[in-house]
Protein backbone atom coordinates (compact mmCIF):
# COMPACT_ATOMS: atom_id res chain seq x y z
CA UNK A 1 0.00 0.00 0.00
CA UNK A 2 1.00 3.48 -0.66
CA UNK A 3 2.45 5.71 1.86
CA UNK A 4 0.86 9.40 1.50
CA UNK A 5 3.93 10.56 3.30
CA UNK A 6 6.33 8.55 1.27
CA UNK A 7 4.54 10.03 -1.77
CA UNK A 8 3.94 13.86 -0.66
CA UNK A 9 7.97 13.83 0.09
CA UNK A 10 8.09 12.76 -3.24
CA UNK A 11 6.65 15.00 -4.74
CA UNK A 12 8.00 17.51 -2.32
CA UNK A 13 11.21 17.38 -4.03
CA UNK A 14 9.59 19.00 -7.25
CA UNK A 15 7.59 21.40 -4.95
CA UNK A 16 9.25 25.01 -4.88
CA UNK A 17 7.28 25.34 -1.58
CA UNK A 18 9.02 22.43 0.16
CA UNK A 19 12.83 22.14 1.53
CA UNK A 20 12.80 18.89 -0.19
CA UNK A 21 12.77 21.55 -3.84
CA UNK A 22 15.93 22.72 -2.55
CA UNK A 23 17.74 19.64 -1.09
CA UNK A 24 16.60 18.17 -4.90
CA UNK A 25 18.43 20.70 -6.34
CA UNK A 26 21.56 20.03 -3.89
CA UNK A 27 21.21 16.19 -4.30
CA UNK A 28 21.08 16.70 -8.47
CA UNK A 29 24.12 19.35 -8.47
CA UNK A 30 26.45 17.03 -6.46
CA UNK A 31 24.83 13.66 -7.90
CA UNK A 32 23.87 12.30 -4.73
CA UNK A 33 21.23 9.85 -3.97
CA UNK A 34 18.97 9.70 -0.93
CA UNK A 35 21.94 7.39 0.55
CA UNK A 36 24.01 9.81 0.15
CA UNK A 37 22.59 12.90 0.87
CA UNK A 38 20.75 11.41 4.41
CA UNK A 39 24.73 10.59 5.19
CA UNK A 40 26.23 14.02 4.28
CA UNK A 41 24.02 15.43 6.50
CA UNK A 42 24.31 12.99 9.08
CA UNK A 43 20.70 12.30 9.61
CA UNK A 44 19.12 8.74 8.66
CA UNK A 45 16.83 8.18 5.34
CA UNK A 46 13.37 8.72 7.62
CA UNK A 47 14.27 12.43 9.06
CA UNK A 48 15.68 13.11 5.20
CA UNK A 49 11.85 12.08 4.14
CA UNK A 50 10.68 14.54 7.09
CA UNK A 51 12.95 17.31 6.24
CA UNK A 52 12.01 16.77 2.72
CA UNK A 53 8.19 17.96 3.90
CA UNK A 54 9.60 21.22 5.95
CA UNK A 55 9.22 24.39 4.25
CA UNK A 56 11.49 26.76 2.07
CA UNK A 57 13.09 28.87 3.55
CA UNK A 58 13.07 32.93 2.78
CA UNK A 59 16.33 33.62 0.95
CA UNK A 60 17.03 37.07 2.79
CA UNK A 61 20.29 36.57 4.28
CA UNK A 62 19.42 37.55 8.11
CA UNK A 63 16.00 35.31 7.83
CA UNK A 64 17.55 32.49 6.13
CA UNK A 65 20.04 32.15 8.31
CA UNK A 66 17.17 32.07 11.14
CA UNK A 67 15.13 29.61 9.25
CA UNK A 68 18.08 27.37 8.33
CA UNK A 69 18.58 27.32 12.16
CA UNK A 70 14.69 26.22 13.48
CA UNK A 71 15.41 23.40 10.45
CA UNK A 72 18.83 22.14 11.49
CA UNK A 73 18.19 22.35 14.99
CA UNK A 74 14.59 20.55 14.52
CA UNK A 75 16.49 17.67 12.67
CA UNK A 76 19.91 16.67 14.05
CA UNK A 77 21.97 18.47 11.85
CA UNK A 78 24.77 21.09 11.94
CA UNK A 79 23.81 24.50 11.09
CA UNK A 80 26.69 25.34 8.93
CA UNK A 81 26.33 22.25 6.93
CA UNK A 82 22.57 23.13 5.98
CA UNK A 83 23.37 26.69 5.59
CA UNK A 84 25.90 25.44 3.02
CA UNK A 85 24.16 23.07 1.02
CA UNK A 86 21.21 25.76 0.86
CA UNK A 87 23.64 28.46 -0.28
CA UNK A 88 24.92 25.73 -3.20
CA UNK A 89 21.72 24.61 -4.03
CA UNK A 90 20.41 28.58 -4.44
CA UNK A 91 23.41 29.22 -6.22
CA UNK A 92 22.48 26.69 -9.30
CA UNK A 93 19.18 28.64 -9.89
CA UNK A 94 16.54 31.13 -7.94
CA UNK A 95 13.93 30.14 -6.79
CA UNK A 96 10.59 30.29 -9.10
CA UNK A 97 7.93 32.67 -8.10
CA UNK A 98 5.84 30.31 -6.69
CA UNK A 99 8.31 29.74 -4.00
CA UNK A 100 6.59 31.13 -0.51
CA UNK A 101 7.57 34.97 -0.30
CA UNK A 102 9.44 36.44 2.71
CA UNK A 103 7.44 36.74 5.75
CA UNK A 104 8.43 36.57 9.54
CA UNK A 105 8.94 33.37 11.12
CA UNK A 106 8.53 32.98 15.15
CA UNK A 107 11.45 34.17 17.56
CA UNK A 108 13.08 30.44 18.60
CA UNK A 109 12.65 29.94 22.14
CA UNK B 1 1.54 8.22 13.52
CA UNK B 2 -1.82 9.46 13.77
CA UNK B 3 -5.18 8.66 11.94
CA UNK B 4 -7.09 10.95 13.95
CA UNK B 5 -7.11 14.46 12.76
CA UNK B 6 -6.20 17.45 15.35
CA UNK B 7 -8.20 19.26 17.33
CA UNK B 8 -10.10 21.97 15.76
CA UNK B 9 -7.88 24.36 18.23
CA UNK B 10 -4.50 22.51 16.77
CA UNK B 11 -5.53 22.77 13.09
CA UNK B 12 -6.43 26.34 13.54
CA UNK B 13 -3.53 27.14 15.44
CA UNK B 14 -1.29 24.99 12.47
CA UNK B 15 -3.34 27.11 9.64
CA UNK B 16 -1.74 29.86 11.07
CA UNK B 17 1.72 28.96 11.55
CA UNK B 18 1.22 28.33 7.70
CA UNK B 19 0.28 31.54 6.65
CA UNK B 20 2.98 33.05 8.77
CA UNK B 21 5.22 31.26 6.78
CA UNK B 22 6.41 28.88 9.53
CA UNK B 23 9.22 26.87 7.66
CA UNK B 24 8.40 23.94 10.27
CA UNK B 25 4.61 24.17 9.62
CA UNK B 26 4.47 22.43 6.16
CA UNK B 27 5.89 19.31 7.81
CA UNK B 28 3.55 19.48 11.07
CA UNK B 29 0.99 19.75 8.39
CA UNK B 30 1.85 16.77 6.59
CA UNK B 31 1.97 14.59 9.91
CA UNK B 32 -0.88 15.48 11.38
CA UNK B 33 -3.24 15.97 8.51
CA UNK B 34 -2.21 13.33 5.70
CA UNK B 35 -2.50 9.98 7.52
CA UNK B 36 -5.85 11.61 8.79
CA UNK B 37 -7.03 12.71 5.20
CA UNK B 38 -6.01 8.93 3.73
CA UNK B 39 -7.88 6.91 6.51
CA UNK B 40 -11.19 9.10 5.66
CA UNK B 41 -11.20 8.50 2.15
CA UNK B 42 -10.40 4.57 2.81
CA UNK B 43 -13.72 5.16 4.86
CA UNK B 44 -15.92 6.42 2.48
CA UNK B 45 -14.54 4.47 -0.35
CA UNK B 46 -13.36 1.40 0.77
CA UNK B 47 -13.35 -0.94 -2.16
CA UNK B 48 -11.13 1.46 -4.20
CA UNK B 49 -7.32 1.35 -5.39
CA UNK B 50 -5.37 2.06 -1.69
CA UNK B 51 -2.94 4.08 -4.02
CA UNK B 52 -6.19 5.95 -5.15
CA UNK B 53 -6.33 6.77 -1.40
CA UNK B 54 -2.60 8.28 -0.81
CA UNK B 55 -2.77 10.09 -4.12
CA UNK B 56 -5.56 12.26 -3.91
CA UNK B 57 -4.53 12.35 -0.30
CA UNK B 58 -1.68 13.91 -0.98
CA UNK B 59 -3.34 15.89 -4.01
CA UNK B 60 -5.74 17.25 -1.23
CA UNK B 61 -2.50 18.31 0.90
CA UNK B 62 -1.01 19.65 -1.78
CA UNK B 63 -3.76 22.33 -3.04
CA UNK B 64 -4.59 23.15 0.74
CA UNK B 65 -0.72 23.93 1.43
CA UNK B 66 0.29 26.27 -1.79
CA UNK B 67 -3.03 28.41 -0.82
CA UNK B 68 -3.74 28.54 2.88
CA UNK B 69 -5.20 31.68 2.62
CA UNK B 70 -8.07 30.30 0.30
CA UNK B 71 -9.32 28.15 3.74
CA UNK B 72 -11.77 31.08 5.53
CA UNK B 73 -12.10 29.70 9.50
CA UNK B 74 -15.85 31.59 9.82
CA UNK B 75 -17.12 29.59 7.11
CA UNK B 76 -16.18 26.13 8.93
CA UNK B 77 -13.34 23.94 10.32
CA UNK B 78 -10.69 22.96 8.32
CA UNK B 79 -11.06 19.34 8.93
CA UNK B 80 -14.49 19.13 6.86
CA UNK B 81 -12.40 21.94 4.27
CA UNK B 82 -9.36 19.05 3.43
CA UNK B 83 -11.87 15.93 3.53
CA UNK B 84 -13.90 18.09 0.35
CA UNK B 85 -11.18 18.64 -1.68
CA UNK B 86 -9.59 15.36 -0.64
CA UNK B 87 -12.91 13.80 -1.93
CA UNK B 88 -12.89 15.44 -5.40
CA UNK B 89 -9.21 14.91 -5.90
CA UNK B 90 -10.03 11.00 -5.52
CA UNK B 91 -13.26 11.55 -7.41
CA UNK B 92 -11.45 13.38 -10.57
CA UNK B 93 -8.44 9.97 -10.31
CA UNK B 94 -11.29 7.26 -10.24
CA UNK B 95 -12.93 9.12 -13.31
CA UNK B 96 -9.47 9.33 -14.66
CA UNK B 97 -8.90 5.95 -14.19
CA UNK B 98 -12.19 4.33 -15.16
CA UNK B 99 -11.83 6.31 -18.93
CA UNK B 100 -9.01 3.87 -19.34
CA UNK B 101 -10.13 1.12 -17.65
CA UNK B 102 -11.10 -1.00 -21.39
CA UNK B 103 -7.05 -0.91 -21.69
CA UNK B 104 -6.15 -3.81 -19.44
CA UNK B 105 -3.06 -3.42 -18.45
CA UNK B 106 -1.11 -5.80 -16.28
CA UNK B 107 1.77 -5.32 -13.81
CA UNK B 108 4.25 -6.11 -16.33
CA UNK B 109 3.43 -3.75 -19.04
CA UNK B 110 3.86 -6.58 -21.01
CA UNK B 111 1.17 -7.60 -22.99
CA UNK B 112 -1.38 -5.05 -24.09
CA UNK B 113 -1.65 -4.63 -27.40
CA UNK B 114 -2.86 -1.65 -27.82
CA UNK B 115 -0.16 0.79 -27.43
CA UNK B 116 0.48 2.46 -30.55
CA UNK B 117 3.35 3.77 -29.05
CA UNK B 118 4.80 0.53 -28.52
CA UNK B 119 3.40 -1.25 -31.23
CA UNK B 120 7.16 -1.17 -33.44
CA UNK B 121 8.75 -2.83 -30.92
CA UNK B 122 5.77 -5.12 -29.67
CA UNK B 123 5.08 -6.54 -33.01
CA UNK B 124 8.59 -7.14 -34.45
CA UNK B 125 9.17 -10.28 -34.92
CA UNK B 126 13.15 -10.62 -34.60
CA UNK B 127 12.53 -9.36 -31.40
CA UNK B 128 12.04 -13.25 -29.38
CA UNK B 129 9.95 -12.71 -26.28
CA UNK B 130 9.92 -9.17 -26.54
CA UNK B 131 6.86 -8.61 -24.82
CA UNK B 132 8.99 -10.42 -21.62
CA UNK B 133 11.65 -8.10 -22.44
CA UNK B 134 9.72 -4.74 -22.32
CA UNK B 135 8.22 -5.86 -18.49
CA UNK B 136 11.51 -6.62 -17.45
CA UNK B 137 12.77 -2.90 -19.26
CA UNK B 138 9.86 -1.52 -17.72
CA UNK B 139 10.60 -2.34 -13.77
CA UNK B 140 13.69 -1.04 -14.22
CA UNK B 141 12.87 2.17 -14.68
CA UNK B 142 12.70 4.86 -12.16
CA UNK B 143 9.18 5.07 -10.89
CA UNK B 144 8.25 8.15 -12.00
CA UNK B 145 9.00 7.13 -15.66
CA UNK B 146 6.88 3.88 -15.16
CA UNK B 147 4.06 6.07 -13.86
CA UNK B 148 4.20 8.34 -17.23
CA UNK B 149 5.04 4.54 -19.01
CA UNK B 150 1.70 3.91 -18.14
CA UNK B 151 -0.03 6.17 -19.32
CA UNK B 152 1.51 6.18 -22.22
CA UNK B 153 0.38 2.35 -22.87
CA UNK B 154 -2.99 3.30 -21.88
CA UNK B 155 -2.92 6.12 -24.95
CA UNK B 156 -3.15 8.92 -22.57
CA UNK B 157 -3.28 12.02 -24.72
CA UNK B 158 -3.93 15.00 -22.34
CA UNK B 159 -0.71 16.56 -21.44
CA UNK B 160 -2.17 17.82 -17.87
CA UNK B 161 -2.49 14.06 -16.88
CA UNK B 162 0.82 13.05 -17.55
CA UNK B 163 2.11 16.64 -15.77
CA UNK B 164 0.18 15.50 -12.98
CA UNK B 165 1.82 12.11 -12.80
CA UNK B 166 5.28 13.87 -12.87
CA UNK B 167 4.22 16.27 -10.44
CA UNK B 168 4.73 19.09 -13.06
CA UNK B 169 1.36 21.41 -11.63
CA UNK B 170 3.37 24.14 -11.14
CA UNK B 171 4.56 24.64 -14.52
CA UNK B 172 3.35 26.67 -17.47
CA UNK B 173 1.13 24.50 -19.74
CA UNK B 174 4.27 24.97 -22.51
CA UNK B 175 6.37 24.17 -19.50
CA UNK B 176 4.41 20.91 -19.05
CA UNK B 177 4.28 19.99 -22.88
CA UNK B 178 8.61 20.09 -22.82
CA UNK B 179 8.91 18.40 -19.85
CA UNK B 180 6.57 15.48 -21.26
CA UNK B 181 7.95 15.09 -24.35
CA UNK B 182 11.38 15.02 -22.82
CA UNK B 183 10.23 12.36 -20.76
CA UNK B 184 8.34 10.03 -23.37
CA UNK B 185 11.08 10.21 -25.37
CA UNK B 186 13.37 9.45 -23.14
CA UNK B 187 11.23 6.51 -21.77
CA UNK B 188 11.55 5.11 -25.51
CA UNK B 189 15.22 5.31 -25.97
CA UNK B 190 15.69 3.50 -23.02
CA UNK B 191 13.44 0.40 -23.75
CA UNK B 192 14.34 0.50 -27.30
CA UNK B 193 18.33 0.32 -26.07
CA UNK B 194 16.74 -2.34 -24.08
CA UNK B 195 15.45 -4.09 -26.53
CA UNK B 196 17.80 -3.87 -29.15
CA UNK B 197 20.45 -4.59 -26.67
CA UNK B 198 22.44 -1.60 -27.99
Amino acid sequence: MSDPLDLMADRARHEPLFFGYLLERYAQSQALDDAALAAHLGITLQTLRLLRLAGCPATEPSRLRLQIHLLAEAHGIQTGLLLEVVQQALAESPLPASAPSELLTPEPA
Amino acid sequence: MSFRFPSPKSALELHQRLLQNDVLAPQAACLAFLPALTAYLQHKFPSADPHLHATAATDALMDYLRQPHRFDPSRGNLYSYLCLIAQRDFQNLQRNARRHRHVELPEEFGNSSQSTVLDAILAAEQYEQSQRQLAQLAQRLPQLDQRVLRLMLQKERSTSVYARAMHLDHLSHHQQQRQVKRAKDRILKRLLRGVLHV
